[in-house]
């Protein structure tokens, strides 16, 4: 391989990577695990080296193995890998970059199509929780909000204001959940004993039950998570809310990306 | 003969020239108003607002008087309010059916033995508080019947706040009534001794779970003639009268006091109706006489539904009511306070426009009525004064009324609907055809009532605010 072609190699944007490799899984439907792992500057001919000592210490996995300059992200694509597999593979490669000292941040995990449906979206997607990981050697599952089934994470929304139900149902089921939507505290209750949500989003002035007798019944009747989102910052609040189970406090208005990464966080910390 | 009558029936006419014109002066006042409080409220943040530490706490006071059929409804809206800090204290003023009962049940409320209340105010025996820690701000107050003030001292004395709103059991507040009121109290809290909330009519509109759900104009007659009654008296009055201090009344539907200066004055009082102005103006004398700054203020955003009587049995009954009321502050304070000038725009304008055109409204209207009718009888060559005097009190009086619709929809519009326009304008000009005079008739039947010492409350009858639901799971099921 000449030079020349090695720097282009090493130069290789997100794009190319999904034009040349994963628009092709994606037509044959064929699974494949995928790596991220954020790392020096790589040049083709290190790269060409991290590819041989990887297939030595793995010599069943045939893999590509990427890196983008503009991002500093190397790409690994193994060949018909469920995701188990690939975070197997994925230590691996931990320990190895570590070793050389390549490592600069995080790694996160996932398969196709295993994690998501669309190769794209979960490229952007890990990508997107790669920059937000800030340890290095941190391990990351890519939380696709798709479970085996097939069904989404139910969220519950208990709120008496028309808008932010209208409001959260629409964001949130973009978001790939499954939402369903109460403006009373003994609505909530009833959606909460039919539907099992993993997380109620709860206001805490409600008619009917208020906001903390709606923790107290859930906490009593299943293990849901709980977001309070309300416009109320007095501290006796905030403090009741948590001691009642609440496991994050949001006041509004609110930043419906924030709510969206917690909601996140509270689902995929619930799954491990 | 006839000379007299025709120059009677001559001052009728000026009469009513005067306390129209006099009336499209405060509508004046209104209109340069409005355009303030609409931007105070499109700059105010109020959802920021509802859960700030800075709001000063309130304790709303709720007296029951047989309210078994709304009070659980009313209570369940009240205890969902944006707002930080409150407290809601229902007084059960010896009810005669479940009221009590209902409550209890309801919040499973147990006797508390060591409640503290400050006796600061003279009530009827309190037989006892009842609380449950799981409603932290909810009491309810069983006492023997007393009366609407007497309940409210009752309330005043267990309250630990501040300021203390008085609500009608039978109305609903809308969820940021409270957070806007508290707005223009914090605007001015050192001189803001009492702010009137907004009361509008609450039939025909869809009512769930203590919530105004969906905007509707009545469908009967009677509640949609209050509607635009309201319309006009609140928007088109009050919002002038505060405009230059001299509002005379804050709505006992729902209002705000500064709960020190109400137990200065002695708090409510009791034996006559009328407690509500009573109150106004027991503290206009108070501050005017201690030459204290201070302010009455009006908050039209603050929104309170009430339920209009439906029958003439029980609108004329409440009429009366508040003749009586209005005739016994009159002689208790107005007599005293009007037309000296320590009491400011209270005691020269607002009282004698309170007392030649409210409390006297009926004697000069029946006789300059009677005297055009008997002059007209006696001689038709002048028959056009009678038309005249008509007409001008119709003209008038519309052009009022348009002038407040103008208001609502400038600033409020609550009623969406081109096609509720439309039935507000026609109501204003129906309002001329019978509904005003009977009115008129009311008030003087109310004064009656005074003189032969007749001072009950008269009849309220309630329909659960679910009615309409029922009958439609009664239909359905």
């Amino acid at each position: 391989m000449s030079y020349l072609a090695r720097t282009e190699m090493a130069k290789e944007g997100f794009k190319d990577i999904y034009k040349k490799y994963l628009a092709y899984y994606e037509a044959s439907e064929l699974s494949c695990g995928i790596i991220l792992a954020k790392c020096k500057i790589l040049s083709g001919q290190m790269l060409e080296t991290v590819k041989k000592e990887l297939e030595k210490k793995n010599p069943h996995i045939a893999a590509q193995y990427i890196y983008d300059g503009n991002k500093q992200i190397c790409v690994m694509l193994l060949d018909d890998q469920m995701l188990s597999d690939t975070h197997f593979h994925a230590l691996v490669v931990k320990d190895y970059l570590l070793e050389r000292n390549l490592l600069t941040g995080g790694i996160v995990v996932a398969s196709f199509p295993e994690s998501a449906a669309s190769a794209v979206q979960l490229l952007i997607d890990m990508v997107k929780e790669l920059t937000m990981s800030r340890e290095i050697g941190e391990i990351k599952i890519y939380h696709h909000l798709q479970r085996k089934g097939g069904d989404a994470a139910k969220i519950l929304v208990v709120d008496q204001d028309e808008t932010v139900h209208e409001f959260l149902r629409i964001y949130l089921q973009r978001k790939g959940y499954h939402v369903e939507v109460a403006s009373d505290g003994l609505a909530g209750v009833r959606l909460f004993q039919e539907t099992a949500p993993d997380v109620v989003i709860t206001e805490l002035t409600l008619p009917g039950l208020n906001g903390y007798q709606l923790m107290e019944t859930i906490n009593h009747h299943g293990s849901s998570q709980i977001i309070v989102l309300t416009h109320k910052r007095l501290e006796e609040d905030v403090s009741k809310s948590f001691a009642l189970g609440a496991a994050d406090y949001i006041t509004k208005p609110f930043s419906p990306i924030e709510l969206e990464a917690r909601v996140k966080r509270l689902i995929s910390a619930n799954k491990l | 003969m006839r000379d007299v009558l025709l120059f009677y029936g001559i001052f009728a006419v000026y009469y009513v020239i005067t306390i129209n014109s006099l009336y499209f002066f405060i509508l004046l006042c209104s209109f340069t108003r409005i355009f303030q409080i609409r931007a105070h409220a499109n700059y105010s943040r109020f959802p920021s607002l509802a859960g700030s530490e800075h709001v000063p706490p309130i304790s709303i006071l709720v007296p029951a008087y047989n309210e078994e059929l709304t009070i659980i409804e009313n209570v369940r809206s009240l205890l969902a309010l944006h707002y930080p800090r409150y407290e809601v204290i229902v007084i059960n003023d010896g009810s005669k059916d479940q009221t009590l009962q209902v409550l209890i049940d309801e919040f499973q409320l147990v006797y508390s033995q060591h409640m503290t209340m400050h006796r600061v105010l003279n009530t009827a025996n309190v037989r006892g508080i009842y609380h449950n820690p799981a409603y932290p701000n909810l009491y309810v107050i069983d006492k023997d019947n007393g009366g609407k003030a007497d309940s409210l001292n009752a309330g005043i004395n267990l309250s630990h706040y501040p300021l203390i709103a008085s609500i009608d059991a039978d109305s609903l507040l809308e969820k940021d009534a409270l957070i806007r009121i508290a707005k223009v109290y914090m605007e001015n809290p050192e001189e803001t001794v009492a702010i009137g909330g907004n009361v509008r009519i609450g039939n025909g509109c869809r009512i769930e779970d203590g919530v105004v759900r969906d905007v509707r104009l009545p469908d009967k007659v009677l509640p949609m003639l209050q509607c635009v009654e309201y319309l006009k008296a609140f928007l088109g009055g009050r919002i002038g009268w505060s405009a230059i201090n001299g509002l005379i009344i804050v709505s006992g539907a729902f209002g705000v006091f500064r709960k020190d200066y109400v137990i200065k004055v002695g708090g409510y009082r009791g034996g006559y109706p009328g407690e509500d102005m009573n109150i106004i103006i027991k503290l206009h004398k108070y501050m005017l006489e201690n030459k204290l700054p201070y302010r009455v203020a009006f908050c039209p955003d603050a929104v309170c539904w009430t339920q209009a009587p439906d029958t003439l049995k029980i609108l004329g009954s409440q009429r009366r009511r508040w003749g009586r009321g209005n005739l016994k502050n009159m002689l208790e304070f107005g007599r005293h306070m009007v037309l000296r000038p320590r009491y400011k725009v209270f005691g020269l304008l607002t009282l004698p426009y309170n007392i030649i055109f409210e409390t006297l409204n009926p004697y000069f209207r029946i006789t300059g009525l009677l005297a055009l009718i008997g002059y007209t009888v006696m001689d038709m060559t002048n028959s056009q004064i009678l038309l005249i005097y008509g007409l001008l009190n119709i003209l008038y009086g519309v052009l009022l009324g348009v002038g407040s619709l103008l208001l609502e929809e400038i600033a409020f519009r609550r009623y969406p609907r081109i096609s509720d326009i439309g039935k507000m304008l026609l109501y204003t000009v129906l309002m001329f055809l019978g509904y005003r005079q009977i009115g008129v008739v009311w008030r003087f039947l109310g004064h009656i009532e005074f003189f032969r010492n007749n001072n009950t409350w008269g009849t309220m009858t309630r329909t659960s605010w679910n009615w309409k639901t029922e009958v439609k799971k009664t239909l359905s099921g």
